[in-house]
């Protein structure tokens, strides 16, 4: 940026107040004269202007050439009124020359410097703007495109490209573009012998002209030669190092000349204020995908849960279930079925790991229960049609279930049961005495088909109390000490028989919420139930 | 956590330090099945220094039973603790495996 040469027919402000001060204080007429106006030869009187005033013919006139350092000589005439007065007019000559050079040479200063001041004042009202900018537009790309828009406009620039680094991919990608938004998208490797990576890689900044053989694009794509900026786009956090997130590059000017050390320092400051915004961009994204997952799992955790009957509302006996998946959804489930002539189906199942593969199992699962146990009287028949039903799926998952299924005939005081690798499974009796309901096969998925049995065993619907839960409520009770965690929750089940089924299970959910050992979080399910 | 694989006679032994659970049961069985695919088919695994299995490291164990079943080979299980041998039995599992007290 430099100041223009002044044009003369425009005579400063500063030199015609001079001239006048002259011609009044001394008498004299005063003439300025410049032979460059339009390059046409002619000779062109500056000062005065046309009929600004009679000038007084004869008098002797005295000529100076005025030279201000930047500029066309020009001449000065001075011409004494009425044949001269008591002053020297060579001296006054002279020393009007010398004044005119040194307002001439003042006056081109003031100009520069305003021109300088308009070009800062254009650069800090950028760096305003892209601070609107940023914090007004949420999506990278948009602002990435708005500020790059600015920044060539401002600069200069004949076209423009900012660059994002994806740590992901390890890849450079085109975020913005400037005369050639078609290739936004673009990708370049972190490691390619390109001026943006280069840039990203050294983090230093980098000037190219057509002279020095490296002009032209940053990119592969061929292009006409012209001057290039490249500048790292850097991020430095509240608490660790600096690192560069991505590259802004600049090509050609609008009126010719290359990028100065200026340009690098004005898009170093704008390139700075990006690498900040890129990376609250990166930390709003990935905020903005935390809640979506979470938001994600709490339906999935809801939908799961509706699958499951609500106790509450269970009018063939009196029980209560909670299920307490180790994530958001996991693969433990019960279900309660009023079956024909007052008899009920209670199965409780626990797919092995957790998580959504399981969670699907135990859909597949519960959903098919419904089906085989409303068909088929006999608690072997049902986990036999289940295996059916689950068996490719388990396959191919390596996963299993383990599946408890009874049926309580009130009735006929009896309950059949079958029994797929459930290990906790008991009857609670009246008098405090407990009885293990013990696995007739090994879990869904494992036996194979048609290798399930069942069992009966009397059952008194006022005394007795079914239980069943799965290892995640026990596993973390282990106390090493001779009780098992399966009988810690057996015994509390026993000295607490008397009370409602709900009253029970609350009491094995504290119980368990205060783990005697550290074992692997898994799902937690209890039910209580007692005849009607 | 971890596994140390060795080799006694013509028997591939793998100790399971620790615990077998859903973080560690795809180390066991690649393991496992690396040496399945270079011809080894007696395969015991030694559970002296395990105090806890989950239901994913059962899967993982009936899993191996059967691929390894499948080319020809055993799988045994040696010195199960009091609690995971009851834990075999409860769900029936003790029936697919040769459980044996110690090596």
């Amino acid at each position: 940026m430099s100041g223009e040469p002044l044009v003369r027919a425009a005579v400063p402000d500063q030199v015609r107040s001079a001239l006048e001060d002259f011609r009044r204080t001394f008498g004299v007429d005063v003439n300025l004269w410049t032979d460059s106006v339009n390059g046409s030869g002619t000779r062109v009187r500056l000062y005065p202007d046309e009929g600004m005033w009679e000038e007084e013919p004869g008098g002797r006139v005295i000529t100076r050439t005025v030279a201000p350092c930047d500029g066309p000589p020009l001449e000065l005439e001075i011409r004494a009124r009425g044949g001269g007065g008591d002053f020297d007019a060579e001296a006054v000559a002279s020393v009007l020359r010398s004044v005119l050079e040194r307002t001439y040479d003042f006056a081109q200063e003031i100009r520069f410097f305003t021109y300088e001041l308009s070009e800062r004042y254009e650069e800090i009202n950028l760096l305003y703007s892209i601070s609107e900018t940023l914090g007004s537009i949420l999506r990278l790309e948009d602002a990435a495109r708005v500020i790059l828009g600015e920044v060539c406009d401002v600069m200069g620039a004949l076209r423009g490209s900012l660059w994002v680094f994806d740590a992901d991919s390890d890849r450079l990608c085109l975020t913005a573009a400037v005369e050639e938004e078609e290739r936004t998208g673009l990708t370049v490797e972190r490691d390619a012998d390109t001026i943006t990576a280069q840039v990203f890689r050294n983090g230093r900044p980098m000037i190219v002209t057509p002279e020095e053989g490296g002009a032209g694009a940053p990119e592969e794509e061929a292009a006409e030669p012209s001057t290039l900026l490249s500048v790292p786009i850097r991020f430095t956090p509240p608490a660790g190092e600096s690192r560069t997130v991505g590259v802004i590059n600049l090509m050609g000017r609008r009126h010719g000349g290359r990028f100065t050390a200026s340009d690098q320092k004005l898009l170093s400051a704008i390139a700075s204020q990006v690498g900040a915004a890129l990376e609250n961009n990166r930390l709003l994204q990935d905020s903005l995908q935390q809640e979506r997952v979470a938001r994600e799992m709490e339906l999935a955790h809801n939908l799961q849960m509706k699958l499951l009957p609500v106790a509450e509302k269970f009018d063939g006996a009196r029980v209560e279930a909670r299920v307490v998946p180790a994530d958001s959804v996991g693969g433990d489930f019960y279900h309660l079925l009023r079956l024909p002539a007052g008899r009920v189906g209670v199965m409780v199942g626990d797919v092995s790991s957790h998580g959504f593969p399981a969670a699907l199992i135990m859909a597949l699962a519960i959903s098919a229960a419904t089906i085989y146990a409303s068909e088929f009287a006999m608690p072997a028949e049902v986990l036999r049609h289940l295996d059916d039903a689950l068996r490719d799926e388990l396959e191919s998952t390596e996963m299993y279930v383990a599946l408890f299924y009874a049926v309580l005939d009130p009735a006929h005081r009896r309950l059949q049961f079958a029994n797929a690798g459930h290990p906790h499974a008991f009857i609670v009796h009246g008098d405090g005495a407990t009885t293990r309901l013990v696995a007739t096969d090994a879990p869904v998925g494992i036996a194979g088909p048609n290798s399930y049995g069942q069992e009966e065993i009397p059952w008194d619907p006022a005394a007795d109390l079914l239980l069943c839960f799965t290892d995640g409520l026990c596993d973390n009770l282990e106390t090493g000490r001779g009780e098992t965690g399966e009988r810690r929750v057996v015994r509390e089940v026993v000295e607490n028989r008397r009370r409602t089924p709900k009253e029970i299970v609350g009491a094995l959910f504290e119980l368990a919420s205060d783990p005697r050992i550290d074992v692997p979080p898994d799902d937690r399910t209890a039910l209580v139930l007692r005849g009607r | 956590m971890g596994f140390v694989v060795d080799t006694v006679g013509d028997v591939v032994v793998v100790e399971v330090e620790g615990q077998l659970i859903v973080g560690n049961r795809q180390e066991l069985k690649q393991k496992v099945l690396e040496r399945l695919e270079r011809g080894d088919r007696e395969f015991m695994i030694d559970f002296q220094n395990t105090g806890y299995i989950d239901s994913s490291g059962l899967g993982v164990l009936v899993s191996l039973s059967k691929k390894i079943r499948e080319q020809g080979g055993t799988l045994r299980l040696a010195n199960l603790n009091g609690d995971l041998r009851t834990l075999f039995e409860l769900t029936k599992l003790d029936t697919l495996f040769e459980i044996i007290d110690s090596r």
